[in-house]
């Protein structure tokens, strides 16, 4: 099984150095990993499991406003979304008439040793699905075929990050925070088996810090992240620690090699005593830019 | 024979002293002199901060003081020029540059300026086209573009910002 997936496709328009606007479908503009996106760019072979629980919408259709104002040394920008939201069909079909908003504001600066900056995300929307109902109706004497489509699944939520990337000559410092929280619409009959591991609403966060120094005379880069990862807040799910430890080689700009150790662990063993045993595996990964 | 075998020796190692010769004579001309960054005669631009040059060159849309978006060249890969105003305005080697290239590519963002292939064209474009800005070294300049100031100095002053250091 294979296939491939069109992650962005948009247009934009520059209104001036301070606005562009952009429409289309684009990768939600929040912290670090989502925006460099791509494996040759990511230092590690997969996303930390904060980033790829997408506690925000890796992706999103609509419109987008972004720009940045600098000055001398440093620069501080900004984005803001208006977009159908997360959704089992987002990138086509919007299930309700609320717009999911969204924004990234960020600080760069190059006024200290190296580049530093740091940024702080939300996003709030609400996620809706519906099932398609078909049916004939023949009361009359007259066969009507009748069409309702009635919302299975309903959430509000609210995601809110902060990250922090400081790069200095062959060392590479970065860290990110991030939180969801869901609240099922009080309108509709929660469902019994929804969101992570039995429960209904619920807050999920993680952090992650990566420390990785580029070899000055190899293009190989050692790396370790450090994860912590909190599921929900509901007794049944222990929260996780991960670490991961690798090399990534980049021998020439367009191919990067990566190895990746990953150990997790659970913080205790939960109620249901899913934490129980801890999880290590090695990673091998070639990308190539082209 | 063996004076003709001596001779061809001799032949090769002239040639190869005269290769060397240009190529230490190319690199000189880069090396001894100050990149200046140049912009049309008509241009309302004179002076550009090093950090503005650094986002000018480095992807970011910048216009300039007349509200003309700025339009930045690049001379060709490879070239002394070239690698010389990577090292110094944006901080990268040739790798490091292709690599912030294809990563600001995956990321979505603005490629690199348009290259140049040759001085006199830079000269050209730099001259004609408006908006446009490039380099050359100290000793390319011509009367057809203008020097600007880095920081508020000339590249004939002490404490340039685009000497090789």
């Amino acid at each position: 099984m294979g296939g491939v997936t069109i992650e962005r496709a948009w247009l934009e328009y520059a209104l001036n150095d301070y606005a562009t606007f952009r429409g289309g479908q684009w990768l939600t503009p929040y912290g670090i990993w989502n925006v460099d996106h791509g494996s040759p760019t990511l230092i590690g072979t997969h996303r930390p499991f904060t980033v790829g629980e997408a506690l925000f919408p890796e992706r999103q259709t609509g419109l987008e406003l972004h720009g940045a104002y600098s000055l001398k040394a440093t620069k501080l920008g900004y984005h803001l979304t208006l977009s159908n939201g997360r959704g089992p069909v987002d990138s086509y079909h919007d299930f309700d008439r609320n717009k999911a908003v969204g924004g990234r504001l960020f600080v760069e600066t190059r006024a200290i040793p190296g580049t530093l900056t740091v940024g702080t995300s939300f996003y709030k929307g609400l996620y809706t699905d519906r099932a398609e109902i078909n049916a004939v109706d023949s009361s009359s004497g007259e066969a009507v075929l009748s069409i309702t489509r009635p919302i299975t699944s309903q959430y509000h939520e609210l995601s809110l990050a902060g990250d922090a990337k400081w790069e200095w000559q062959k060392l590479q410092v970065q860290s990110e925070l991030i939180m969801n929280e869901v609240a099922y619409d009080v309108r509709e009959q929660k469902p019994s088996l929804v969101g992570p591991f039995l429960t209904a609403d619920f807050r999920r966060w993680g952090v992650y810090g990566l420390v990785a120094y580029q070899l000055p005379w190899l293009p190989v880069m050692p790396y370790v992240i450090v994860e912590y990862y909190n599921f929900s807040n509901r007794p049944e799910v222990p929260a996780a620690y991960g670490t991961y430890l690798g090399l990534n080689i980049r021998p020439i700009p367009r191919v990067t090699l990566k190895a990746q150790y990953t150990h997790g662990t659970f913080d205790g063993l939960g109620s249901l005593g899913f934490g129980r045993d801890s999880i290590s595996f090695l990673e091998l990964q070639a990308a190539w830019s082209f | 024979m063996a004076t003709r075998a001596v001779g061809q020796l001799i032949q090769r190692r002239s040639l190869l002293l005269a290769g060397a010769s240009l190529f230490l004579k190319g690199n000189a001309s880069a090396a001894g002199q100050p990149i200046v960054v140049v912009v049309a005669v008509s241009s309302a631009t004179s002076d550009l901060g090093m950090s503005t040059l650094q986002r000018i060159f480095g992807g970011d849309q910048i216009s300039g003081r007349d509200g003309q978006r700025v339009i930045p060249f690049n001379q060709a890969v490879q070239t002394a020029e070239r690698s010389t105003f990577d090292r110094i305005v944006l901080g990268l080697s040739p790798d490091d540059i292709a690599r912030y290239w294809i990563n600001r590519r995956i990321r979505g963002q603005s490629g690199p300026p348009r290259t140049v292939p040759s001085v006199a064209l830079m000269r050209r474009v730099v001259a004609q086209l408006k908006g446009a800005m490039g380099y050359l070294t100290a000793d390319q300049l011509d009367g057809s573009v203008r020097a600007i100031t880095i920081d508020g100095k000339r590249h004939t002053e002490p404490g340039y910002p685009l000497n090789l250091r």
